[in-house]
C-alpha cells in the first residue's frame, strides 16, 4: 500500500490511466476526455498530470507511444498498452479491489 | 577529431535506422503533442458554443500550468537521454568484449602463448609478492599488529644459540628491572605486555608427554587484539601470587590431549608439583609473535600451557604504540628511561630499540627479499615484451582490418579501446593461471626456506595478493596491449590498404618496436642469469668451506630433567649412565655431552684476560660458549691443536637457583653464566688473549653483563687448551670467530650429549628417547639436532635465493628465446618471396641463410650487451648474498654470455635454415 498521499494520487492516476488504455490505443486528448467522461470530471485531474502520468507509464514500460494521425489528420502521439502494461492494470485492478472491499467492511456497519 | 556524422542525420532517416531520437527532437514532440493536445480541446470547447478566446482559455485552464509541464518534459529528456549515454556505453563495451572474445577464440594458439607467458610473470610476481606481504608488510597478523613493537636491549646482556644469521647487534631481551621501568614509566604505549617461554617442563601427573609451558602477562591476547579459541583469558589480577592456579592451554593441546572436548573449561592440570585450573583455550595456530625460530636456538614459539605472570617475571615484552606514537620515538623513550639513573642497572649505557615485526629480518634478508622482487619484476616486463610482440605481429598481420574499419569511419579511439579490450582481457585470464602459478610456487618457496625465514610456513595467497594480481593484470595488459594498440590507430588508411598488395614490406615502426623488445627481453634475462650464475658461484664456495669439525653423522639430544633431579647432587652418576644408555644404540661410535659444534650459548659480555701487566679488556666483545666434557673433542671432530681438555672445577653447581618452595607456582629461573676453573678455547680466541702465542696458562674471565648473573660469575678460569677454529658456511666473521669451553657435569641449562654414530640409522630419534628414558626414567628426551642439518641451514639463505633467481633467470631466457625463435621465424615467412628471387637469381644457400639470420644475431649481440651493462649495475645489489665472488666476477659473466649466446644462435638459426629451402617458384607463386 502507497504511504505517501503523492504516490497514493499518482497509483490512482496511472491505474486509470492504464485502464482507459485498456480498450484501444488513443492520443492524450482522448485519454482526456474519455476521463472526463467516466468521471463526471469529478476527480478534478488536470491534463498536465495524465500527460505526466503517460511518460511515467512510457518510462517504467507500462505504455508505448508512436506517432499517428488523428481523425482530423493532424499529427498525434498514440499510446497502447505493453504486455507489461496489461499485466499491471490486472494486478492493480485485483488489489484495488481488495482494498475497496476491506476498507468498505471496516466502514459499513455489521 | 572528426565530428560524428550520424549525429546530424535528419530525423526520418534515424528512425528508419531504429537509432534512438535526439535531445532536441523529443522536446519538439513533447510541445507539439502540448500543441494538438490544446488544438483539439479548443475545437472541443468551440463546438459548444464558446468563442475562439473563451474556448482556448478553458483550454488551457483544464491542462494546468503548461510551463511546469515543460519543465517536467525537458527533465524528463534529460533523465532519458543520461540513461541512453551509460546504456550506450555498456553496449559498446559489451560489443568489444564480445568481438575481443571471438578474434581470440579464432586464434588459439596466439592466445595460449600470450597467456601463458603473461602467466608465468603475474604467478611470480604474485607469489613473491605473497612473500613481501607475509613478511614485510603485515608481518602480525593481529587486528592492532600495525602498532605493535617488541621491546629489546641491542647487544647486550646475553643471548641464546649461536647461529650464522646471529648479527653482533642483535637484539635482545631486556632484564627484568628495566622491564619493569619501562612498563612504568613509559608514555609511548598504551599497554606492555610480557611473555617468557619456560623451555623445560613435563606434566608429572602420569603423563609422559612433553609440554612446553609460558608465563604471559594477562593483557597479552588484549594487547594483540586476539581472543581466546575457547573459554576466557586471563583477569588483570590473576598474575597476584595468590590468584595465579590458573591456565590456558594451546589450541593445538587442547585437540591433541583433550580431543578439543568443550568440558575443559574448570579441569585441573598438574604442573611441577602445583595445580592449575583450566580457563580458556589460546586463539588457534597461537606463536610468540615476534620471535624467530633459529637453529640451535631455544626459543619455543607455540608453547602449550599458558600461566599468568606479572611484567617483571617476563623478558619477551611487547609495547602497543599509541595511535600518533612512532616506534622511533618510543625508541628513543624506552633508551632515556633505560639510562635514568633511578633504574638499578650497573655497567654502560643501555641501547633500547622498539622494534616493528618487519625489524626483525636483518638487513640481508631484507636484501634477499628485495632481489627476489626486483628479479620477478624483471621477468614479468619480459612476459610484457614477448606478449606486446605477438600482438605487434597480430596487429601488423590485422592492420588491412583496422585500415577498413578506419575507413568506413569508425574512431580511432574506438580502435584503441577494441585493442585494449582485447589485451587487458588477455591478461586477466593469464592473471587467473597466475594464481594457479603461484600457488604452486609458494609450495617451492615454504619447501625452500631457511628458517630465517620460518614465518613463510604459512604464507598463503591472501585477499591483498589477489587485489595486486589483479592489479597487475590490469596494468600488464594496458602496458604490452598499448604498443599494439597505438600502432594499430595510428596508421595511415590509404598506404596501409595500398601497401597491402606488396607484402614483401615488414612494416618499417612495427619491425624497430619489436627488435627492441626482444633484444630487452635478451638483456634482462641475461642480467637475471648472472645473477643467479654468481650466486651458484657461492654456493660451490659455501659448500667448500672449512669447517673445522665433522658434521657428518653427528647428532645431538637435549633432555627435560624434573626439577630434584637436576638439582640433586646426582648428577655426575646421571650424566655417566645417559652417557652409558646412548653408547648402547647400535651404530654409536661415541658420546659426550655438549651441544653441537654449530649451536652454543652466545654470550655478549666483555672478556678479561690476564696479560703481562695486569687484567686487562682485550676488545673481544662476545663469545661462544660451550658446555662440555672430556670426550667433547673426539666427538666433535674439533682438533685440539695445543694443550688438554679441562679436568677440574665444574662448578655450575654453586650457581643453582634456590629451590623454589614445594607448590609454590613455578617462575622462570635466571640464566647460568659461569665457567669452570679449566676451559679451551679457540685459536683465535687465544691469539687475542696472547698474541705471543703462549695462551695456555693464561686466565680469563667474563666482565658480567648489567645486571645479569649471580655474584660471583665473574670468578677467573685458566686455559688449559686451545681448540681449532670452526666456522660455518656464510657465516658473519664474529658470529663464531671467538669459541670458550667450559666443563660441566650436566651441560647447564639442560643436559644436552652429542652421539657421533657410523651411519644414522632412520629410527634414531625413538631409539635416543628410549635410551635416555633407560638412563632415568624421570628424563624426557626433547629435541633431536643434527649437525648435517645446521650446516646446511646456514647455507639456506643463498640456496633459497639461488633457487628461486635461478627458476626466474630460467624461465625468463626461455620466453626470451621464444620471443626471438617467433620473430625471426616471422620475419623469414614475411621475406619469402625476397629469398625466393634470390635463390632464383643463384644466391649461394649460405649466403641467403646469413642473410635470414642476421636479424636474430645482431638481437643478441645487442641484448648481450645491454644485458652486461644492466648486470653490472644490478649485482651490486647482490653483495651481501655473494661469498668469495665479486659481484662482477668476469668468469661468471664470460660464461653465462657465451651460454646466452649459444642459445639466442639457435633460437635465430632453427627458422632461418628454413629461408635456405625456399623453394622459388612456390614462393613467387603464392602472391
Amino acid at each position: 500500500m502507497p504511504r505517501d498521499p503523492k504516490d497514493l494520487l499518482h497509483g490512482t492516476l496511472d491505474l486509470l490511466v492504464l485502464r482507459a488504455l485498456a480498450g484501444a490505443p488513443m492520443h492524450g486528448f482522448a485519454l482526456s476526455k474519455w476521463i472526463d467522461q467516466r468521471t463526471g470530471g469529478d476527480l478534478g485531474i488536470v491534463d498536465s498530470a495524465l500527460y505526466k502520468a503517460l511518460n511515467r507509464l512510457e518510462d517504467s514500460g507500462d505504455v508505448q507511444a508512436e506517432w499517428g494521425l488523428s481523425d482530423n489528420n493532424r499529427r498525434a502521439k498514440f499510446y497502447s498498452l505493453t504486455a507489461r502494461g496489461r499485466r499491471q492494470l490486472r494486478d492493480e485492478v485485483a488489489s484495488w479491489k481488495h482494498y475497496v472491499a476491506v476498507v468498505t467492511s471496516v466502514l459499513e456497519p455489521g | 577529431m572528426m565530428r560524428n556524422p550520424f549525429r546530424t542525420l535528419p530525423h526520418e532517416v534515424r528512425r528508419l535506422f531504429r537509432l534512438p531520437p535526439t535531445r532536441d527532437r523529443m522536446l519538439a514532440d513533447a510541445d507539439e503533442e502540448l500543441r494538438f493536445h490544446i488544438d483539439a480541446w479548443t475545437e472541443e470547447f468551440r463546438a459548444t458554443g464558446l468563442s475562439q478566446r473563451d474556448a482556448e482559455a478553458a483550454a488551457l485552464a483544464r491542462f494546468g500550468d503548461p510551463n511546469e509541464y515543460r519543465a517536467h518534459a525537458a527533465g524528463r529528456v534529460a533523465r532519458n537521454a543520461r540513461r541512453q549515454r551509460v546504456t550506450n556505453w555498456l553496449m559498446e563495451w559489451l560489443q568489444d568484449v564480445r568481438f575481443a572474445l571471438r578474434h581470440l577464440a579464432g586464434a588459439p594458439l596466439f592466445t595460449a602463448v600470450t597467456v601463458f607467458t603473461l602467466a608465468l610473470g603475474i604467478g611470480a610476481n604474485s607469489a613473491i609478492f605473497s612473500v613481501v606481504h607475509r613478511l614485510l608488510l603485515d608481518p602480525l597478523p593481529y587486528r592492532n599488529g600495525d602498532r605493535i613493537v617488541a621491546l629489546k636491549t641491542l647487544g647486550s646482556i646475553s643471548f641464546i644459540a649461536s647461529s650464522a644469521s646471529i648479527a653482533a647487534d642483535a637484539p635482545a631481551n631486556p632484564p627484568s628491572n628495566l622491564l619493569q621501568a619501562w612498563a612504568e614509566r613509559n608514555r609511548s604505549f598504551e599497554q606492555v605486555a610480557g611473555v617468557e617461554p619456560v623451555y623445560l617442563s613435563l606434566l608429572p601427573d602420569g603423563r609422559q608427554d612433553t609440554v612446553t609451558h609460558a608465563f604471559a602477562t594477562p593483557n597479552l591476547l588484549e594487547l594483540l587484539g586476539a581472543r581466546p579459541a575457547y573459554g576466557r583469558g586471563f583477569r588483570s589480577d590473576e598474575a597476584k601470587p595468590e590468584r595465579r592456579h590458573v591456565a590456558m592451554i594451546s589450541d593445538r593441546w587442547w585437540h591433541a590431549a583433550y580431543g578439543g572436548r568443550a568440558d575443559i573449561i574448570g579441569q585441573s592440570i598438574g604442573y611441577d608439583s602445583a595445580q592449575y585450573t583450566i580457563v580458556g583455550v589460546m586463539p588457534a595456530g597461537f606463536t610468540i609473535p615476534m620471535v624467530e625460530r633459529t637453529l640451535g636456538g631455544l626459543q619455543i614459539p607455540s608453547p602449550d600451557v599458558w600461566l599468568p605472570a606479572p611484567i617483571e617475571e617476563t623478558t619477551i615484552a611487547y609495547g602497543l604504540l599509541r595511535p600518533d606514537v612512532t616506534a622511533e620515538s618510543a625508541t628513543r623513550e624506552l633508551t632515556a628511561i633505560a639510562n635514568t639513573s633511578a633504574v638499578p642497572i650497573r655497567g654502560d649505557s643501555i641501547r633500547a630499540r622498539a622494534m616493528r615485526a618487519s625489524d626483525f629480518l636483518s638487513a640481508r634478508e631484507v636484501r634477499m627479499i628485495a632481489v627476489l622482487f626486483a628479479a620477478v619484476g624483471a621477468l614479468l616486463m619480459i612476459a610484457c615484451a614477448n606478449a606486446a610482440n605477438l600482438l605487434l605481429v597480430r596487429a601488423w598481420s590485422r592492420r588491412r582490418e583496422f585500415a577498413v574499419r578506419l575507413g568506413l569511419g569508425a574512431g580511432r579511439m574506438r580502435l584503441v579501446r577494441l585493442a585494449l579490450t582485447e589485451s587487458v582481457l588477455l591478461a586477466l585470464v593469464a592473471g587467473v593461471l597466475g594464481i594457479v602459478i603461484a600457488h604452486a610456487a609458494l609450495r617451492v618457496i615454504i619447501a625452500l626456506r631457511p628458517v630465517a625465514l620460518d614465518r613463510l610456513a604459512d604464507v598463503r595467497i591472501e585477499s591483498a595478493v589477489l587485489l595486486w594480481t589483479a592489479a597487475i593484470s590490469v596494468i600488464t595488459g594496458v602496458l604490452f596491449g598499448g604498443v599494439a594498440a597505438l600502432f594499430s590507430a595510428s596508421q595511415n588508411v590509404a598506404d596501409v590498404l595500398r601497401s597491402e598488395t606488396r607484402s614483401a614490406s615488414t612494416g618499417g615502426v612495427s619491425s624497430r618496436v619489436r627488435s627492441t623488445l626482444i633484444a630487452a627481453e635478451i638483456a634482462l634475462s641475461f642480467a637475471l642469469l648472472v645473477g643467479a650464475g654468481l650466486l651458484a658461484r657461492s654456493f660451490t664456495a659455501l659448500e667448500r668451506t672449512r669447517l673445522g669439525f665433522d658434521p657428518h653423522q653427528l647428532v645431538s639430544i637435549d633432555m627435560l630433567a624434573p626439577g630434584p633431579l637436576w638439582r640433586g647432587a646426582q648428577r655426575p652418576a646421571l650424566r655417566e649412565s645417559v652417557v652409558e644408555a646412548i653408547s648402547e644404540i647400535p651404530g654409536v661410535t661415541a658420546v659426550s655431552m655438549g651441544s653441537l659444534p654449530t649451536a652454543g650459548y652466545r654470550f655478549a659480555a666483555a672478556l678479561i684476560a690476564e696479560t703481562g701487566d695486569g687484567p686487562r679488556a682485550i676488545g673481544v666483545q662476545q663469545t661462544v660458549t660451550t658446555w662440555i666434557d672430556a670426550h667433547y673433542f673426539d666427538v666433535s671432530g674439533i682438533a685440539l691443536l695445543a694443550g688438554r681438555v679441562p679436568h677440574a672445577g665444574a662448578s655450575d653447581e654453586t650457581l643453582l637457583p634456590p629451590n623454589p618452595p614445594a607448590g609454590a607456582p613455578v617462575g622462570p629461573r635466571p640464566a647460568f653464566r659461569r665457567l669452570s676453573e679449566e676451559v679451551v678455547v679457540n685459536r683465535e680466541l687465544a691469539r687475542r688473549v696472547a698474541p705471543d702465542g703462549n695462551a695456555i696458562g693464561r686466565r680469563i674471565r667474563m666482565e658480567s653483563p648489567p645486571a645479569m648473573g649471580p655474584p660471583g660469575s665473574d670468578a677467573w678460569s685458566t686455559i688449559v687448551g686451545i681448540a681449532d677454529d670452526i666456522r660455518l658456511p656464510g657465516a658473519r666473521d664474529d658470529a663464531q670467530r671467538y669459541q670458550v669451553y667450559t666443563l660441566s657435569l650436566t651441560a647447564m641449562p639442560h643436559p644436552t650429549f652429542m652421539a657421533r654414530f657410523t651411519s644414522v640409522p632412520p629410527n634414531v630419534e625413538a631409539a635416543l628417547r628410549q635410551a635416555v628414558q633407560r638412563a632415568n626414567p624421570s628424563l624426557v628426551a626433547r629435541r633431536l639436532e643434527r649437525a648435517d642439518d645446521h650446516v646446511r641451514e646456514a647455507m639456506a639463505p643463498t640456496r633459497f635465493t639461488l633457487g628461486l633467481l635461478g627458476a626466474f633467470a630460467g624461465v625468463a631466457l626461455l620466453l626470451a628465446v621464444v620471443g626471438l625463435y617467433a620473430s625471426v621465424a616471422y620475419t623469414v615467412n614475411q621475406r619469402t618471396r625476397e629469398f625466393g628471387i634470390r635463390i632464383a637469381l643463384g644466391a649461394p644457400p649460405r649466403a641467403v641463410a646469413q642473410l635470414a639470420l642476421a636479424d636474430g644475431v645482431r638481437l643478441a649481440v645487442v641484448g648481450l650487451f645491454a644485458g652486461a651493462f644492466i648486470a653490472v649495475l644490478a649485482t651490486r645489489a647482490l653483495s651481501g648474498l655473494l661469498y668469495n665472488v665479486e659481484p662482477t666476477d668476469p668468469a661468471t659473466f664470460i660464461a653465462i654470455a657465451l651460454a646466452v649466446g649459444a642459445i639466442t644462435l639457435s633460437a635465430s638459426w632453427l627458422p632461418a635454415r628454413r629461408a635456405v629451402r625456399v623453394d622459388p617458384i612456390e614462393a613467387l607463386r603464392t602472391e
